[in-house]
């Protein structure tokens, strides 16, 4: 009988010794977890503010829907700087497969064999994330008389461009 | 004369004498034989079990919950600073292009 009633004071005591340790942790995780999200805020704003000139730096690399006729002017001034006479064809907003906003544009540019090089080459390192599509470079007609001042043949290049630093806001 | 007694105490907590075929006889070194058995294999057990209960507490096995796990997500400064230096690389080529004459023979010619 005595050992029954040990056995059953034992089980109870264990019992409800369990019931309290499992509440404290519940109380004690609770604090943890406060404590835990007030200090990841106060790491994350302050990495935020460390971070600030990167973060600046890369949102500006990304131009919105309004910022398109800037992008198209920089494109543009790049006839002047190559020494070709350049336009832009088309625009078009897009997505990609993974529904990434992109704007596609196809641009034709005439000059010199040298100046259209030169185009290419200012394009190539154009600060943004453009993908060719297509390229075309094709020599004028002679006959036609396509030739420039200094009396060299006239070419033609035709790009399908994607720009993927586009934010489609 | 020592021996000879703990020797006739073992035979009678041992062995039952077997005469009682009714089983109406008293029987008191059986039942304590029995009991202390008893109690002897209920101490081994609530030993057994009490160094258990002691090992798997002080190891939380039983009253320590799994703790979650908290996904905190962390700034990537390592990779801002890559894509920041990328941005400076490509605004310093398209400078260099700029300024650098390029003189590339046609090949029409």
């Amino acid at each position: 009988m005595v050992m029954i009633i040990t056995v059953a004071i034992s089980a109870s005591l264990f019992f409800s010794m369990k019931n309290k340790t499992e509440e404290s942790i519940k109380f004690s995780e609770k604090i943890n977890e406060l404590s835990g999200k007030e200090s990841h805020t106060a790491s994350a704003a302050s990495a935020l503010r460390r971070e600030n000139i990167n973060i600046e730096k890369i949102s500006k690399f990304f131009f919105k829907e309004n910022e398109i006729s800037v992008f198209i002017k920089k494109v543009e001034a790049l006839g002047p700087q190559s020494g070709t006479r350049i336009t832009i064809e088309s625009l078009e907003k897009g997505f990609t497969e993974k529904t990434v906003p992109l704007l596609n544009f196809r641009i034709k540019a005439i000059g010199t064999f040298s100046e259209v090089s030169r185009l290419l080459v200012l394009l190539e390192n154009f600060p943004g994330e453009i993908g060719w599509n297509t390229l075309r470079v094709v020599r004028e007609d002679l006959e036609a008389g396509a030739v420039s001042r200094g009396g060299a043949p006239i070419w033609r290049a035709e790009a399908y461009l994607t720009i993927l630093n586009f934010v489609n806001e | 004369m020592n021996n000879m007694n703990i020797k006739n105490w073992l035979k009678k907590i041992s062995f039952s004498k077997g005469a009682d075929a009714l089983k109406m006889e008293i029987t008191p070194f059986r039942d304590w034989k029995n009991l202390v058995l008893l109690f002897f294999i209920w101490l081994s057990v609530s030993l057994v079990f009490n160094i258990y209960m002691s090992i798997g507490v002080n190891r939380d096995h039983f009253f320590a919950e799994p703790k979650k796990v908290n996904n905190v997500e962390v700034l990537d400064t390592e990779g801002l600073k890559i894509v920041a230096d990328q941005i400076d690389e490509k605004a310093a080529n398209f400078e260099k292009a700029k300024s650098e004459k390029l003189t590339t023979a046609d090949p029409s010619l």
